[in-house]
């Protein structure tokens, strides 16, 4: 188990290599990426229309400077293998090039969401675990009655809903009429000042609502895995086998059927740690929330590269981590699996 | 006093057409130290009539529709569910088909042995515990027991499993232990040798044992009586050498025919029934083999009573091979 752990822990290497190669072949590659975006630059100097024109604050525009700076960090001057070593090299060092519209070093406004983005993303996913894994039992063992058929009903009204409109619904309702939520943002404007309880609860006050929404759209899908993942097991032949000694079906369930049913979700871990960490651009806009969603929605409609090629080398990162916390899951859930 | 009493057991599902009568007045008893073989064609009921003895029919859709189930005297059907449970696992234990699947796949086997008597045993201390699932799995001819203990079920041999599961049967020595097709799943070597445990523990206990197969061969060599089902009807009830030399019932005559035997001509053709197996639901009126039988008449529309062990209006006193 160990030394499975540690040879995971080495293959990390190589699959990061090979994703941050991927990602910075494609900024050279696609369309809209930085050479393209400087022909496009000389053609619209050709055709006597000035960057002024456009208005300053268009940041889909580079200045000279940044495109020299980016071409720089970048080498584009270089061959593709020596520029890719150097900019790795770079990376290593947390060295993630400047942004082009803040023009502040990408790694200090990534390491300033980060936290932010790993807060509600680690708290959805716990939420979500502590009710989808009780509801989907419930569910299962009194399937067809009707608990099961109202919550289900409730559930898939949740799933049918995009998480943002839900977000917009309980704000309107919950922030702007009756005034119990914030209407928005991480924190409050005064928290510096806050106690350290206060600034808690402050925090805690923000994300009942994003929370809510964020949970919406993962919890239908772990809710039903749960559910039919113990019907399933309730049908196998080692529950009958318990029932058969003399165990009541109370604790052959809880004693046998729910630790197996929960080797799918196990599995499931990974993906969804993934998923959740990325963000939603849209929950996020709702609420103000300054995470990571937002920041690459933006930064990609700004064209602002050394972001986006930050936040695609971070977020593989933790979707690498996020993947083997899934394996060690798997294997804590499930002794058959021995990765040897 | 007999240890099993099945008289006129009615067994049913509830599908969307109604009730689905599966099995049909079904009696049978077994007698402490007797074996009951129970054999029929895939399909015939004789799980189900397992599971409806263990209390076990698969919830919400299978019913007992009548007659009644006595384990040593008491009425399975009228007792309590926590009753109920009290038998199982104590005066009555299964051994099943599949054990690759019979096992909890997370659990180690030792805990899973103990489980039984921490149910049952409440009292009994760890080690008391932990020194008797040693001497039940030496029983079952497991070489070094205390190692196997930690053993996850995945990590022992099918033969291995099946013997752990029936030292979890014999744990509390029932006075009945039902065994579905135990053997079906192994090798022909292993299966010889889990018969042959099966046998002389319950011999040794005086155990009661309602054994399913549908290998003759195994019937001849273990029970002491047979009970032949057809579409969930008992057609002939008998001593084994009785029924073996002279079945009276024109399938369980079909049966015999349709076993390869050494001392015929070997390139005769084997002996099978014409026919299909009639499914649950679109049974005929009357005797339900009717339809592949050669000998039906008329009178077969009606159900034949059970009279000294058959159940048919033509019996043949003698079998032509
Ligand atoms: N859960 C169920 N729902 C509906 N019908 C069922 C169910 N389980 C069994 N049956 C029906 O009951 C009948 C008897 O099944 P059973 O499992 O007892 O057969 P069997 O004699 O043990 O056959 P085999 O030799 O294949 O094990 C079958 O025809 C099947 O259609
Ligand atoms: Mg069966």
């Amino acid at each position: 188990m160990t030394a499975y752990f540690i040879r995971r822990m080495l293959l990390v290497i190589p699959t990061f290599i090979g994703i941050t190669l991927l990602v910075f072949v494609l900024t050279r590659l696609v369309p809209g990426g930085p050479i393209e975006r400087m022909m496009t630059e000389m053609q619209l100097a050709q055709e006597g229309v000035s960057q002024m024109q456009q208005g300053p604050e268009r940041g889909g525009v580079l200045n000279p400077a940044q495109l020299a700076s980016l071409e720089a960090y970048y080498g584009f001057d270089q061959p593709i293998a020596l520029a890719y070593v150097r900019w790795l090299g770079n990376v290593l060092t947390l060295d993630l090039g400047r942004s082009t519209r803040y023009n502040e070093p990408v790694w200090d406004i990534i390491a300033e969401r980060l936290p932010i983005s790993l807060y509600y993303g680690l708290t959805t996913l716990v939420l979500t675990y502590l009710v989808c894994i009780p509801l989907g039992i419930a569910k299962a063992l009194k399937h067809g009655e009707g608990f099961d058929h109202s919550s289900s009903a409730i559930v898939f009204i949740g799933y049918a809903v995009p998480g943002y409109i839900v977000g917009i619904a309980l704000l309107t309702a919950f922030a702007s009429e009756l005034e119990i939520f914030p209407l928005g943002g991480f924190t409050s404007e005064r928290f510096e000042e806050f106690t350290l309880i206060e600034q808690v609860q402050d925090i805690l006050w923000h994300s009942v609502l994003p929370l809510i929404s964020y949970m919406l759209g993962s919890f239908a899908v772990m809710t039903f895995m749960m559910k039919n993942s113990l019907m399933d097991q309730l049908a196998q032949d080692y529950v009958r086998t318990a029932l058969a000694k003399g165990l009541s079906f109370k604790d052959a369930v809880w004693k046998h059927a729910v630790r197996n049913s929960l080797i799918p979700l196990a599995t499931h871990f990974g993906n969804n740690i993934s998923v959740i960490l990325s963000g939603s651009f849209l929950i996020e806009t709702v609420f103000n929330i300054n995470g990571f969603g937002l920041l690459g929605y933006e930064s990609l409609l700004e064209r602002d590269y050394p972001v986006v090629m930050g936040i695609l080398v971070i977020s593989s990162l933790l979707f690498l981590i996020g993947n083997i916390l899934s394996d060690l899951c798997v294997a804590a859930v499930d002794p058959r699996v021995r990765f040897e | 006093m007999s240890v099993l009493d099945v008289s006129e057991l009615s067994v049913g599902f509830a599908s969307e057409q109604g009730i689905l009568e599966v099995i049909s007045d079904l009696s049978l008893s077994i007698a402490p130290g007797e074996t009951l073989g129970l054999v029929g064609e895939s399909g015939c009921g004789k799980s189900l009539t397992a599971t409806a003895i263990m209390g076990l029919l698969p919830k919400p859709h299978g019913q007992i529709l009548g007659g009644d189930i006595r384990l040593l005297g008491e009425s399975l059907l009228t007792s309590t569910e926590a009753e109920r449970r009290q038998h199982r696992g104590q005066d009555m234990a299964m051994v099943f088909q599949e054990p690759m699947t019979a096992l909890n796949p997370v659990q180690p086997v030792g805990r899973q042995l103990a489980e039984i008597y921490q149910i049952h045993r409440p009292n009994w201390s760890t080690s008391q515990i932990q020194s008797r699932i040693v001497s039940n799995l030496k029983a079952v001819g497991i070489q070094d027991p205390e190692s196997r203990l930690s053993a996850y079920p995945h990590e022992l041999s099918g033969g291995m499993r099946q013997r752990i599961m029936i030292a979890m049967a014999l744990s509390l020595e029932p006075k009945l232990l039902i065994c579905d097709e135990p053997t079906t799943a192994l090798d022909v070597t292993i299966q010889a040798q889990v018969l042959d445990l099966i046998r002389n523990l319950t011999r040794e206990h005086g155990t009661a044992v309602l054994f399913i197969t549908h290998d003759l061969g195994v019937i001849a060599e273990l029970a002491d009586r047979v009970c032949v089902m057809y579409g969930g009807q008992r057609c002939e009830e008998r001593d084994v050498e009785a029924l073996f030399r002279a079945p009276l019932h024109p399938y369980t005559q079909g049966l015999l025919d349709s076993i390869p035997r050494l001392d015929h001509s070997p390139r005769t053709r084997l002996q099978t029934i014409d026919g299909q197996v009639p499914q649950a639901g679109q049974f005929p009126a009357g005797c339900r083999f009717r339809q592949r039988c050669t000998r039906a008449s008329a009178e077969c529309e009606a159900t034949p009573p059970f009279v000294d062990g058959v159940a048919c209006f033509h019996p043949r006193e003698t079998h032509h091979a």
